[in-house]
């Protein structure tokens, strides 16, 4: 062979070469496996106890980060829905090995807790298993404590402090500024906070109405945990955002004496501003603790208020309509004076009011005034002052159900007050139309008679009689009525924009300012005496209709009817009169009269707003 | 002479001649591999094992077909056939579908292929083809050298333009390993490793710190998006927190928590290894160094030249793969993306394995035919 041959290839004999070369390999493999192998021996065996607590230690978990839920204030800047610090104790899926044998050992703490296993298990399953699941809830301080000291014992279950919404004003808010509960099982699906296992949603008033700005945004942290989950340290956050504060324009001193002022009375009470159509109150009574909410409310608990007949879960304020009865008088006289009635024209009140009927034998149809003997001669002041059932029958009559709806829709009956209460109700302002479409029959004449009264088909709340009046006694200015307190450059004021003629309102006026402060007015009794602070209408509406065998043999008094067959309550005022500020709308549910339960009320409400000046403590909580 | 009885084999012959053991030993590796998948994918048998369990069945056909075909008309067509790999490589910035930034497969009636894979085995195909050539030839440095490392490094450079690193060092390794077993003096080896192991530092002495993380990212483009070490610190954390006996099947928590990542491809000896722990790792590698060991003796029993250094060159391939894959995720080696044969999930990988294993084992049923130098019989 070559030189060259040597030099490139080795000398043997091939298949020799090919043999050892190949040994070579096999040796170079074996030891280079066997390198693998000390490398495996070195990670898995020698270093195994290090790689095990970095494997524990590099866990990495995500929670979630509850967002503290928007505060609502008064319109003095008050606190009336806080959140407070709530102490819990929660299992999270991925943090133990089995869930039960968790709890059992977390009831060993707390033996006299309650632990619902079945609904905890059942929770865990249906949801991510990073997520907290409260075992348990509202612990006081000493639990709370107890359970820190013990819980290192137990795989998965941890401490945690939360938020608990907190109402200051307890009952007297309780309908209007509502509450919050856990979410219901349809809205987990909605609801960007489901995965909270403290998710709440407003279910009631601003709550419920301002739920999703009141809420704010969930945040969230990928954290490192240790073999047993506790938290070693924050990789990356992104903060929750707290909800919008809202400042309402309630007034907490007004409500709360209102709520007072109705002791227990079932009924309601709206106060309004007549120049800026804030409402400073909304009351609702008798009411709950909403607080009562914060924790799981007791089954018992929740049936009672459930089944009271006093309703005290409704805001009567908004959500329950009344026939208004002698309370729409002064719309009613409004709409005479625009369709062209002269207020002095005097007509005879013998105390009762005929009108043809076929359909009965005697040929004539029967409409009584509230006062058995009538009251003689009246005119359109008179009428309002002594509430002459006879005049506005006569009145009614001739202008027709038409333009009494159509004057009362100005004055904003019939349809919401606010736009975002959901559980408003509108009421209802008859007329031809909507009785043929609804009902399916033409209007009668007799139905405008009970009309003109406030009786029959008519329904207002509260709140709407507020707001009515006020746009009457604040020279006929339309007002955007509002519970939301706005700054000086949000007040949008139509100042300019007149619903009715002053000149009628005037008259008008005089004719509530007398049924309050001249002798014989229907609500004389209740003047603030010495003075002539406000003026109104009394109101007392019947929810049973009166046969003429009862009328023959006398009327049943109130007080011997059962409480459902008694007449509401209601009376409607504004001061003070030289100037008005407020309107005042008090329903006594089956109270009897308007004059008896509704204008004492009324004015000592009246008498609370002036002397306390409230107005000058209005602070805007955004101006600062 | 008895070598003329052996070409004559008809096919139930030769069926009967196959070596069943390697065929065992390899079906232990996919059986491992179908358990490895239902763990990784947490239980669910539709998705990676369903389709491991596919492809194995197209890769044992292929398996049958290779090792049945007369190994005359193998090497009668090994230039084609590598040419033809060639040219897939070469058409594949044209027709080639992109993943991740590279342009390794194309589409074969239906079938995403990587011919990147089955490069590795038609080189050295070619490459013992043309030394069995020139076998009687004159030694001189063109026809020992030049040549059939012009040849090899085509292959290397089209891989490695695609860019897929990873394999064409193997590609590299496979065609050195041929250079080996044909006899090429030990000087070429211990200076070419001289030369780079000692340029290398130089080399990456000039590098800045932007371009050695470009070296970094063409070793390894489609992973590692967050940081370097961070796969390879997770993998060796899930391998030693295995321990001794591991954490038991489908219980490997660093792998079930997704710090493991690939872990159905390249990493998935490490979701072995961390739930069956260091015995089980042990076993899994004697099972690979059994099969390298009998193919290697397998390969020996061969007549030809052209045999011997074909069922070798296989066997290197598939050892080169297994040590850079474990090594690779036991920390010893840099991350390149390289499969475990018949345990990660991968098609063409699966079909090239298979593809080589019937290479060799063709030349193990055919140990006694004579090859002459041109290819003709």
């Amino acid at each position: 062979m070559k030189k060259s041959d040597n030099f490139i290839f080795e000398n043997y004999e091939t298949d020799n070469l090919i043999n050892r070369r190949a040994a070579i390999i096999t040796i170079a493999q074996g030891g280079l496996f066997s390198l693998l192998a000390g490398r495996l021996a070195y990670l898995q065996i020698a270093n195994r106890d290090n790689y095990k607590i970095l494997s524990d230690k590099n866990r990495i978990t995500h929670r979630l980060l509850e967002p503290k839920r928007g505060i609502i204030y008064d319109a003095q800047g008050k606190p009336l829905a806080i959140n407070m610090e709530r102490y819990e104790a929660v299992i999270i899926k991925e943090e133990t090995k089995d869930v039960f044998k968790s709890l059992s050992a977390f009831q060993k703490i707390l033996p006299e807790s309650n632990i619902d296993y079945d609904q905890i298990i059942d929770e865990i399953n249906n949801r991510k298993k990073f997520v907290p699941v409260k075992i348990i809830d509202d612990l006081s301080w000493q639990e709370f404590s107890k359970i820190n000291a013990n819980i290192h014992k137990i795989d998965g279950i941890f401490p945690q402090i939360g938020f608990k919404r907190y109402y200051t004003g307890g009952p007297s808010h309780a309908h209007i500024v509502g509450y919050v509960t856990n979410l219901d099982k349809d809205e987990k699906y909605l609801s960007p906070l489901s995965d909270l296992n403290n998710a709440k949603s407003g279910k009631l008033g601003i709550e419920k109405a301002k739920d999703v700005s009141l809420r704010g945004h969930i945040g969230n942290k990928n954290i490192e945990v240790n073999a047993s989950g506790r938290e070693i340290r924050e990789l990356d956050r992104i903060d929750s955002l707290p909800g919008e504060n809202i400042q309402l324009t309630i007034d907490k001193e007004i409500q709360e004496y209102c709520y007072e002022r109705l002791n227990g009375l079932s009924g309601c009470i709206a106060v309004t501003n007549v120049n800026s159509g804030e409402f400073n109150a909304l009351v609702s009574s008798p009411a709950y603790d909403p607080n009562l909410f914060g924790k799981s409310i007791s089954q018992s608990t929740w049936n009672s208020l459930l089944t009271n007949k006093y309703k005290p879960l409704i805001n009567k304020a908004i959500s329950n309509h009344y026939p208004p009865g002698s309370t729409i008088k002064p719309f009613v006289a409004l709409a005479a004076l625009e369709y062209g009635i002269d207020p002095n024209q005097e007509v005879f009140c013998d105390g009762k009011h005929l009108i043809e009927d076929s359909s009965v034998e005697s040929g004539y149809k029967t409409f009584h005034c509230w006062k058995k003997g009538g009251h003689g001669l009246v005119n359109l002041t008179d009428a309002i002052k002594v509430s002459c059932d006879v005049y506005f029958y006569q009145i009614s009559r001739r202008i027709g159900i038409n333009k009494i709806a159509e004057v009362c829709r100005r004055f904003g009956l019939g349809k919401n007050t606010f736009e975002c209460l959901k559980e408003e109700t509108n009421g209802l302002v008859p007329d031809k139309s909507w009785k043929l479409s609804n009902l399916g029959s033409p209007w009668m004449v007799g139905e405008t008679l009970s009309a003109g009264i406030g009786q029959g088909y008519f329904l207002a709340t509260s709140a709407q009689l507020s707001l009515a009046l006020a746009q009457l006694t604040n020279g006929g200015k339309k007002l955007s009525p509002s519970i939301f307190y706005k700054n000086l450059s949000q007040k949008n004021e139509h100042l300019d924009s007149k619903i009715a003629d002053p000149k009628y309102l005037k008259i008008i006026k005089r004719g509530l300012d007398e049924a309050t402060n001249d002798p014989g007015g229907t609500s004389y009794y209740s003047r603030i005496r010495g003075k002539h602070e406000f003026g109104g209408k009394t109101g007392t509406s019947q929810v049973r209709v009166i046969s003429s065998e009862e009328r023959e043999e006398g009327l049943i008094k109130n007080e011997d009817l059962p409480w459902e067959k008694r007449d509401h309550g209601l009376f409607i005022g504004y001061g003070p009169i030289s100037k008005p500020q407020y309107t005042v709308s008090v329903i006594v549910e089956h109270g009897g009269s308007g004059s008896g339960t509704a204008a004492p009320i009324a004015s000592d409400v009246f008498k609370f707003l002036f002397d306390n000046k409230l107005d000058l403590k209005r602070k805007n909580i955004f101006d600062v | 002479m008895y070598s003329e009885n052996s070409i004559e084999k008809n096919i139930f012959v030769k069926l009967l001649s196959i070596n069943y053991v390697l065929l065992i030993l390899i079906i232990v590796l996919f059986t491992i591999g179908i358990f490895a998948l239902f763990s990784a994918s947490n239980g669910d048998f539709s998705s990676w094992p369903m389709k491991h369990f596919q492809r194995f069945i197209m890769s044992i056909i292929l398996f049958f077909f290779v090792a049945l075909i007369d190994i005359r008309i193998i090497f009668k067509f090994a230039y084609l056939i590598f040419f033809l790999s060639i040219l897939s490589l070469v058409i594949i910035p044209f027709v080639g579908v992109e993943s991740n930034g590279a342009t390794r497969w194309i589409n074969i009636l239906g079938l995403s292929i990587q011919p990147s894979e089955f490069v590795k085995y038609t080189l050295i195909l070619a490459l013992a083809k043309y030394f069995h050539s020139i076998h009687n030839e004159d030694h001189t440095f063109l026809n020992r050298l030049i040549i059939p490392g012009a040849i090899s490094i085509i292959p290397v450079l089209l891989v490695a333009s695609q860019p897929d690193l990873g394999t064409a060092l193997i590609i590299l390794l496979g065609a050195i390993s041929i250079f080996w077993i044909v006899g090429l003096s030990y000087k070429f080896f211990v200076a070419g490793g001289i030369i780079v192991i000692t340029s290398l530092p130089i080399f990456w002495q000039f590098l800045k710190g932007y371009q050695k993380e470009r070296v970094f990212t063409f070793f390894n483009p489609e992973r590692d998006p967050l940081g370097n070490g961070y796969h390879i610190l997770q993998s060796k954390i899930a391998l030693g927190s295995g321990g001794i006996f591991g954490k038991g099947y489908m219980e490997g928590t660093q792998s079930h928590l997704n710090f493991l990542p690939e872990m159905q491809t390249d990493f998935i000896f490490t979701m072995f290894g961390e739930e069956f722990g260091f015995l089980g790792s042990l076993v899994l590698i004697l099972v690979y160094a059994s099969i390298i060991g009998l193919s290697i003796s397998l390969a020996l029993t061969c007549r030809s030249l052209f045999s011997k250094y074909l069922a070798l060159g296989v066997c290197t391939v598939f050892f080169i793969y297994i040590f850079v894959n474990i090594g690779m995720v036991t920390g010893l080696l840099p991350v390149v993306g390289v499969p475990l044969p018949f345990i990660s999930y991968g098609g063409s990988s699966m079909l090239a394995v298979m593809f080589g294993f019937g290479l060799l084992m063709n030349c193990y049923i055919h140990q006694n035919t004579i090859l002459q130098k041109g290819g003709n019989i």
